[in-house]
């Protein structure tokens, strides 16, 4: 079966300047996938590219097919019907994502019309009805509310309702649960995973935080300096990252029943777009690295099991003991 | 939002108090005695008699005061020296034709500023946005008394198009009152217009860079609805804002510009008074003035609160 949304080579460049290179990664239909890595790693700006919201300024190449069709290509009518209809998007800031002078009720029954010939009751109806389904309570009245009137987590439970509106078949999620705290976060995830069991979406959930990945995950993309380095289910990557940097980014998250007291960290920091090193990005900053890593992008090297490392060495240390 | 309303109201109040002391105590500003300037070297004993008891100013000062107010909340603001009729009639008289052209020219500011503030915005350092911004640059520096003779010899003396000056009411002649109202208010205008484009643009720079334009662009709103509805609704309250500014400049612009196109409206008779010395007009001119100012801004920072739901609901989760 052909995935629903894949990527081939997409690199993003502004003003001749790459800030994303030859990303390439699938979503099968009702999957979640992790898209991770540091800020600055082009995550949000290949998840932009996909819907087709970055500035004009941006170039764009590579393919990016969405249910066989090709989005760059699409013309500015067609990517507008495609938005919110076949791909819905969250954001990271909930405070400052929805309109400030128009109700909450109004901002959905916007992105309901905009896809639909329904009345105006019709679409308020369907709303309460997304308003409950995120679990806002008393949905009838909060119509009326102004985003003021909100806490962040119910905003973002009101850009997630508005995302669904359309019932897409992808949602993208850019850090939804960044900017909230730790319990509704938690609540937030829960929903994601409702959303895919109840409406069969996919999800690529966009996000820094490895926790956030294993609670709800089912495949990860790891990201480092504007490239793909690993790629793998959930499990396989947790249990043994073949990527000396997913290496790092494990040790570096901490856990309850770790031993160590302290915090293990990568050394260094991500380079600037206009200042890669030559070679394999993550060189500079590698416990494994070796001279032929400065010569050359390493090519992607998939293992039997699926998973998928840019890495010369990967097959020579082999997977990572489980920790 | 009735509490604020309420207590902006009680504001003006102070305000309307100082400025009627300010008025009040014109007469005293002029040097020596007050009747034998106004009475000019040709005046009599009696005469100078009877400019005083005209002006009161045979009276202790407390009772003149005391005068002022009492006639002042009856409407009666004097008789004019140089026209002879009531201050509080002339005012009366004029003020529709100074308030028409003043709201004709906030409505060509208006259109004018705002549209080529957005346009300028959507072609954000395009050349359009630069022949906007030089457009803005011209509109604030040039004087409006130089711009309107400009325009009378352009369009008047060589086109041919519109008079060179005079009124026509609107309700006598719509037709008329538009021939003679548009280069007074369009000489006006043209400065407010640069003020507001530059204000525009930069707001809806601002406001074209927030989330929630992304998100409604994210949900497949068509362009031209992510600028005229999401946009402009958060454009528009700063350019509120300075709406009241602007019409203050406005009336105050038509002193000059009244005299310049022979219009007999506030501007032009205060202007009058002025070179008269008609003391008690300007007296009733200046507070007049004032208190169309007051309460316009006055409109205009209710109309502020009621467009921005986060003062006029208030309140948060």
């Amino acid at each position: 079966m052909s995935p629903l949304l894949s990527l081939r080579n997409v690199s993003v460049a502004f003003g001749g300047q790459p800030v994303v290179r030859d990303v390439s990664f699938d979503v099968a239909s009702r999957e979640i996938v992790g898209l991770v890595g540091e800020s600055g790693s082009g995550k949000s700006v290949t998840a932009l590219a996909i819907l087709g919201l970055l500035p004009p300024t941006a170039e764009i190449t590579g393919e990016i097919v969405f249910e066989g069709r090709d989005l760059p290509a699409l013309g500015r009518r067609q990517m507008r019907r495609l938005r919110g209809a076949g791909i819905g998007m969250i954001f990271q800031e909930p405070m400052s994502s929805l309109n400030p002078v128009f109700t909450v009720g109004d901002q959905i029954i916007e992105a309901i019309r905009v896809h639909q010939r329904i009345s105006r009751r019709a679409a308020a109806d369907r709303a309460v009805e997304l308003l409950e389904k995120v679990g806002i309570p008393a949905p009838r009245r909060r119509l009326e509310d102004y985003p003021h009137q909100m806490s962040g987590g119910m905003r973002q439970r009101v850009m997630i309702a508005i995302a669904l509106s359309c019932s897409p078949r992808l949602l993208i999620a850019d850090e939804p649960t960044t900017a909230l705290d730790v319990t509704i976060q938690a609540q937030l995830l829960d929903l994601l995973a409702e959303v895919r069991e109840e409406f069969g979406t996919a999800v690529v959930l966009i996000t820094h935080n490895m926790g956030v990945i294993a609670e709800i995950a089912d495949r990860v993309v790891v990201m480092y300096a504007s490239r793909v380095v690993e790629e793998a289910g959930v499990f396989p990557l947790f249990d043994h990252p073949r990527h000396p940097y997913t290496r790092g980014l494990m040790a570096s998250t901490p856990a309850m029943d770790m031993e160590a007291p302290r915090l293990v960290t990568i050394p260094g920091g991500t380079p600037t777009p206009g200042n890669l090193p030559p070679g394999c990005n993550f060189a500079p900053r590698c416990g494994y690295a070796i001279p032929p890593c400065a010569e050359g992008v390493p090519p992607m090297d998939a293992f039997a099991d699926g998973q998928r490392a840019a890495c010369i060495r990967a097959r020579e240390l082999g997977p990572a003991a489980p920790r | 939002m009735i509490g604020y309303t309420v207590s902006r109201l009680l504001q003006t109040i102070p305000i309307l108090i100082l400025v009627s002391l300010i008025a009040f105590g014109i007469i005293y500003l002029i040097p020596g005695d007050a009747a034998t300037v106004i009475g000019g070297p040709s005046a009599t004993a009696e005469d100078l008699a009877r400019i005083r008891a005209n002006l009161g100013l045979d009276q202790p000062l407390l009772a003149q005061i005391g005068h002022f107010y009492v006639n002042l909340l009856q409407g009666d603001l004097g008789r004019s020296l140089m026209l002879g009729i009531p201050v509080t009639d002339a005012v009366i008289a004029r003020s529709p034709i100074t308030i028409s052209i003043a709201l004709y020219s906030l409505v060509l500011t208006i259109v004018l500023g705002l549209s080529t503030g957005i346009v300028a915005a959507l072609n954000h350092n395009r050349w359009i946005d630069q022949a906007a911004t030089v457009f803005a640059l011209i509109g604030v520096s040039l004087p409006n008394f130089w711009l309107a003779l400009v325009m009378i010899v352009l369009f008047s003396v060589h086109l041919g198009w519109l008079p060179t000056g005079g009124y026509v009411p609107f309700t006598t002649d719509p037709i008329g009152w538009l021939r003679t109202a548009t280069l007074p208010a369009l000489s006006l205008a043209m400065l407010q217009a640069g003020l507001l484009t530059r204000i525009t643009r930069s707001t809806m720079l601002e406001v074209l860079r927030q989330d929630y334009i992304r998100t409604a662009r994210a949900k497949g709103v068509p362009e031209w609805v992510v600028i005229t509805r999401h946009a402009l609704a958060n454009t528009l309250m700063p350019v509120v804002t300075v709406l009241g500014l602007i019409l203050s400049v406005l009336l105050s612009g038509s002193i000059v510009i009244e005299t310049i196109f022979n219009v007999p409206g506030i501007g032009s008779l205060l202007g009058n008074a002025i070179s008269n010395r008609d003391y008690p007009m300007i007296q009733g001119g200046l507070l007049f003035v004032t208190a169309a100012l007051l309460l316009l801004n006055l409109v205009v920072d209710i109309l502020y609160t009621w467009l921005d739901p986060r003062i006029r609901v208030g309140g948060s989760a």
